[in-house]
């Protein structure tokens, strides 16, 4: 294989794997604090059994999270030495800062995981909560360097060495930054709710009607719904700034190849690059205008303006623009199914066949709009690796066997995945054997 | 001072701060696996129980490391991505089995399936991980890496296969191993703290050996480097390296194991320090230095700002961290 390709591909692959656990690294300490909360105030067991439950998930999916991380922020280097020879010194500050709350992350954690027994009950809870702030700021902060590859200001500055140079500017006052950075941190916690709560609607299917089930699964949804209620409002904000930046990318998430006045929105389609069609697309007329500049009769920027050695794959960036969408606006419409029949009924909501079957369909959806956003946002950035100024190709390593890793990188990930699922399943079905059981006695003998 | 030599030393207490916190954790790796004896299932359990809480946290130095030096000194990340392609992926690929095998082992009771196999993929990875990077370390400071005109080169006579460099990874794994063993006599009580004060005065002996055979072949293989070693600012702390383990030695002999713990922690930085010194100012020998591969003023100054500050909030809770897991009082209790 083609060392270029095989690069990309140990990239997206490594990526994705380390996604879904970051994302669910970021997500699960909040419903493990949540829950906690519910136990400090109500001394209802079931929040307890919960909070366990889910630290000891949070020990399992950090790690899996720390290892992975390592891997991609030294891979950034094996397979794109050239890259990181030029954006070491404008994205490092993004990585120290990140490194810094990843450290506090892992400090606490520990602290937290295996502190039950030895701290007070409200100091415990209180060492949850930095576990909760410094994974968000992880997120947050890692996504600048990203934002910088789509939008590189002041590197010639930089490389000037010139006086006037802040990276407070270059990496936060980045018009790319700050959306980019909340759309993909909501996004991790809408993703976390809508496993767990899939998770716990799929006991309940299943016939466990407790209440373990009903609190995890209305925990998991409250966050669900406040995550994908933001998510359209972020996801739209980011639109706009693509198609001022990147109108190469806008363009490939709608498969506008032709620049047009009035342009109308595509819901779904086959784009056809060959001949510049797109088949079978429902048309919204002018509602890709108004999208993306407010004005049914705005120009918008098509792929002709662009030499198509220049073009990202247009129909991976749209299929994966369309399914984000299609995602997002599912989870949103159970979310608000759920809420809205619980008012009504309460529990009772939970005997509805129909409303638990939907939430047990919306397990992946959130790992799906993910997965697929980050398509949108780095298949569209092609052929770039910095937006304009250097391409993937000329970053690539010229070392041999990067098949051979991308191989390696593909068979570890996974034994890890299969492991993780034989492991999970092992601690939920029948859980915890010996050693935790006893601890679990103690804490509720010493509270 | 300039910007980059200030740089380098955070730098250096980060690789410092890894060997001794991230060293004794692949060490505890090693004893897992050399675990025998009528207390073998006790051992193993010391070691998890002592690592628990803090594993995590001590491997983030070795990304602190990384981190600061592709900020810092890109076009060494560079240069050590594509001469040491191979041993950066084995090392990576360990790191990844020795993390998951830890994490994946904890929940389960030690006499269930797959408790001893994930122990075993735990100990075989510490292994890996400590061969590697002292090898790669071997690589880089024997002159192994060669940078002229941009291009990257691997010199095949001083590669991290070579027999100094694997010298050096066998030597980072005794080292930990003797480390580990000291700390675990810290951690345990009665019979079990007698196991682990036989493997330290083992592994000290052991680490004694790779020292010796290494003297001659560091000053044939690799001269520049001995040269450095033994006539520059390196030979303080190579001699404090000396001393400190004669120390080790005796106070192990006579049970002062807390005296014990501080000279094995000052022997490993020691014989850090020592190769350290040797390098300076060179970040690869002999092509890369300090001043010819730093980066641009305005990132320097921004790491030099941000290193004290994220200090500000990592020192406090880092000692918290072993303040609630290293307190004599409860180590009493086990």
């Amino acid at each position: 294989m083609d060392a270029l390709l095989a690069a990309r591909l140990q990239m997206a692959f490594s990526l994705a794997f380390h996604m879904i656990f970051a994302a669910l690294g970021v997500g699960m300490p909040l419903l493990m604090l949540l829950a906690q909360t519910g136990w400090l105030r109500k001394h209802d067991e079931v929040y307890l059994i919960l909070t366990k439950r889910w630290a000891r998930v949070v020990g399992i999916l950090f790690a899996i999270g720390a290892v992975s991380g390592t891997v991609l922020s030294l891979e950034l280097g094996l397979l794109w030495p050239k890259f990181m020879a030029v954006a070491g010194s404008a994205i490092g500050p993004a990585f120290t800062l990140e490194a810094f709350a990843f450290f506090v992350e892992a400090i606490f954690l520990g602290i937290y995981l295996y502190g039950w027994q030895r701290l007070q009950p409200r100091v415990h809870w209180l060492t949850g909560i930095p576990v909760v702030l410094a994974s968000a700021a992880s997120s947050l902060l890692v996504t600048s360097a990203n934002a910088w590859m789509q939008h590189p200001t002041g590197l010639a500055d930089l490389q000037a060495a010139s006086s006037s140079v802040s990276f407070a500017g270059m990496l936060f006052g980045n018009p790319y930054w700050p959306l980019m950075a909340l759309h993909s941190t909501v996004s991790c916690y809408a993703a976390t709710a809508f496993v767990v709560a899939g998770v716990y609607a799929w006991g309940i299917l299943h016939g466990k009607r407790d209440q373990v089930h009903y609190t995890a699964l209305r925990l998991a949804l409250v966050v669900g719904l406040i995550a994908s209620v933001i998510m359209p409002v972020t996801g739209h904000a980011s639109a706009l700034v693509a198609a001022k930046y990147q109108p190469a990318k806008l363009a490939a998430m709608e498969s506008l190849f032709v620049t047009e006045k009035g342009a109308s929105l595509l819901i779904g389609g086959i784009p056809n690059t060959e001949n510049r069609t797109v088949r079978y697309a429902i048309r919204i007329p002018w509602a890709l205008s108004i999208l993306a500049k407010g004005d049914p009769n705005a120009e918008v920027i098509g792929l002709n303006r662009f030499a198509t050695d220049v073009w990202p794959n247009v129909p991976l960036t749209h299929y994966s623009f369309q399914i984000m969408v299609a995602a997002g606006m599912l989870m949103l419409g159970v979310a608000l199914w759920f809420w809205l029949v619980w008012r009504r009924s309460g529990e009772q909501a939970l005997l509805s066949t129909a409303l638990v079957k939907s939430l047990v369909a919306a397990t992946p959806l959130g790992f799906i709009a993910l997965e697929t956003g980050w398509i949108v946002t780095e298949v569209g950035r092609q052929p770039w690796i910095i937006y304009g100024q250097m391409r993937i190709s000329q970053a690539v390593t010229p070392a041999l066997g990067v098949t051979t890793t991308l191989i390696s990188v593909i068979g570890i990930y996974l034994i890890l995945t299969v492991s993780l699922v034989w492991l999970l399943r092992r601690l939920t079905v029948n859980p915890v054997a010996g050693a935790d059981d006893s601890r679990s006695d103690q804490i509720k003998k010493a509270i | 001072m300039s910007l980059a030599e200030q740089v380098a030393l955070w730098m250096s207490a980060g690789l410092t701060l890894y060997a001794i916190l991230g060293g004794a954790d692949l060490g505890g790796g090693v004893w897992d696996l050399l675990s025998s004896g009528p207390r073998s299932a006790e051992q193993r359990k010391a070691v998890s129980h002592a690592m628990g809480p803090v594993w995590e946290a001590n491997h983030v130095w070795l990304l602190f490391c990384f981190i600061i030096l592709f900020t810092a000194f890109p076009v060494v990340f560079q240069t050590l991505s594509i001469a040491l392609f191979a041993p950066l992926n084995v090392v990576l690929a360990a790191i990844v089995f020795r993390g998951a095998a830890f994490a994946f082992r904890h929940p389960l009771a030690a006499d269930v399936q797959g408790y001893r196999q994930w122990s075993c993929v735990f100990g075989v990875s510490s292994v890996v991980v400590l061969l590697g990077l002292g090898a790669a370390l071997g690589a880089i400071s024997t002159g192994g890496i060669r940078f002229t005109d941009g291009h990257i080169s691997a010199v095949p006579t001083a590669s991290w296969l070579s027999p100094s460099a694997l010298g050096l990874g066998l030597l980072t794994l005794v080292s930990c191993s003797f480390l580990t063993a000291v700390f675990m006599t810290m951690e345990t009580t009665g019979e079990l703290r007698l196991d682990f004060q036989r493997r330290a005065v083992y592994a000290l002996l052991a680490q004694a050996l790779v020292v010796v055979a290494m003297l001659p072949l560091l000053a044939y293989t690799a001269p520049a480097l001995w040269n450095r070693l033994v006539a520059g600012y390196a030979r303080y702390p190579a001699f404090l390296a000396g001393l400190m383990m004669v120390a080790a030695f005796v106070l192990l002999q006579r049970q002062q194991f807390s005296w014990a713990r501080a000279a094995a922690v000052l022997q490993n930085s020691a014989m850090l320090w020592s190769i350290l010194a040797a390098q300076w100012p060179y970040l690869i020998f002999p092509d890369l230095t300090l001043a010819n591969a730093a980066s641009p003023a305005p990132t320097l100054r921004f790491i030099l700002l941000a290193l004290p500050l994220g200090m500000l909030v990592l020192v406090p809770s880092l000692l918290f961290l072993f303040y609630t897991f290293k307190r004599p009082a409860l180590l009493t209790e086990q």
